[in-house]
């Protein structure tokens, strides 16, 4: 249902970084390797997981305007997921919870028990707060609520805000 | 039905639509921040955004074979009941269009949905995690 502008969107728009986004059933690719922000500073490194392909276009560009920020990878369900960090092992994993094929919560799940020690913050809608509870529970960091301004949803990914 | 599982039901369908409405805040963020450097493109996210936000509260949704004000709603009752909606198919055979959606079953909407099935002259199966929900053409 977002096809329509969201591949316009994205082969049209300058700058905005073009990652591999992995699915179940995919295997994940090299992203490459971590530039250097332009503070000096080496940047987060971070993979956000959601099945909407036009959220993940918006955390595309949300990202590209914050220097301490690199994404290095998407996936678009919870296997993908689990793939996808494990492989590219980032700094942080911006995960929503509602997901086909594995759900956040069990992807969570999967890459602790793996032994995976990134961050992860759930990023997901108003009303999951039970799930929430149970991905902070499964070893989710922190959670940032959809809809929250991009500014604070890049301080938490950053580290500079809980 | 009682007054409790009524209100049960007002919450649950209240809160599915913040959760819908949620991620189109995300994507129109993203769509004004991109406005400020390419203004085209912004607006059309942005656009894209509200039009969805705008479908979620005028209680329809989107589908290439809902064709129909009937077919529009009966897809936003599967998103209603099925949290985030994964994997939304339809076909159409002998006059009937069949949704198929799989997802998180919000149980408080089991009988909303199927009141919702009636009202649309349809016919709801539901299921653990998955719901079928046909209708004429």
């Amino acid at each position: 249902m977002t096809a329509d502008l969201t591949a316009d969107l994205t082969a049209g728009t300058a700058g905005v970084p073009d990652v591999p986004c992995v699915t179940a059933g995919a295997g994940a690719q090299d992203a490459g390797v971590s530039a250097v922000g332009a503070g000096g500073t080496v940047p987060v490194r971070l993979v956000v997981v959601d099945d909407s392909e036009l959220l993940r276009l918006s955390v595309r560009l949300m990202v590209r305007r914050d220097a301490r920020l690199e994404l290095v990878g998407e996936a678009a369900d919870g296997d993908a997921a689990v793939a996808t960090v494990l492989d590219l092992d980032p700094d942080v994993v911006l995960m929503d919870l509602s997901m086909p094929v594995r759900d956040g919560l069990q992807a969570i799940a999967e890459l602790r028990t793996r032994g995976w020690g990134g961050r992860v913050v759930v990023f997901s809608g108003y009303g999951d707060e039970r799930m929430v509870a149970e991905a902070i529970a499964a070893g989710a960091d922190s959670y940032v609520p959809k809809g929250e301004p991009s500014d604070m949803v890049c301080d938490v990914l950053a580290g500079v805000r809980p | 039905m009682t007054a409790q599982p009524e209100r049960d039901v007002a919450d649950t369908l209240l809160q599915a639509v913040r959760h819908e409405i949620a991620n189109h805040l995300v994507v129109l963020n993203a769509g004004l921040e991109l406005a400020e450097q390419d203004l085209e493109r912004g607006t059309q996210l942005a656009a894209q955004s509200v039009r969805r936000v705008r479908d979620v509260l005028a209680q329809r949704a989107e589908h290439p074979l809902a064709g129909t004000a009937r077919h529009q709603r009966a897809v936003w009752v599967l998103h209603m009941l099925l949290g985030a909606c994964h994997d939304l198919d339809a076909e159409e055979g002998d006059g009937i269009v069949t949704f198929t959606a799989r997802g998180r079953l919000r149980q408080p909407l089991v009988g909303w949905a199927h009141a919702e099935a009636d009202l649309l002259d349809g016919t709801l199966d539901v299921g653990d995690g998955a719901a079928r929900l046909s209708l004429p053409r």
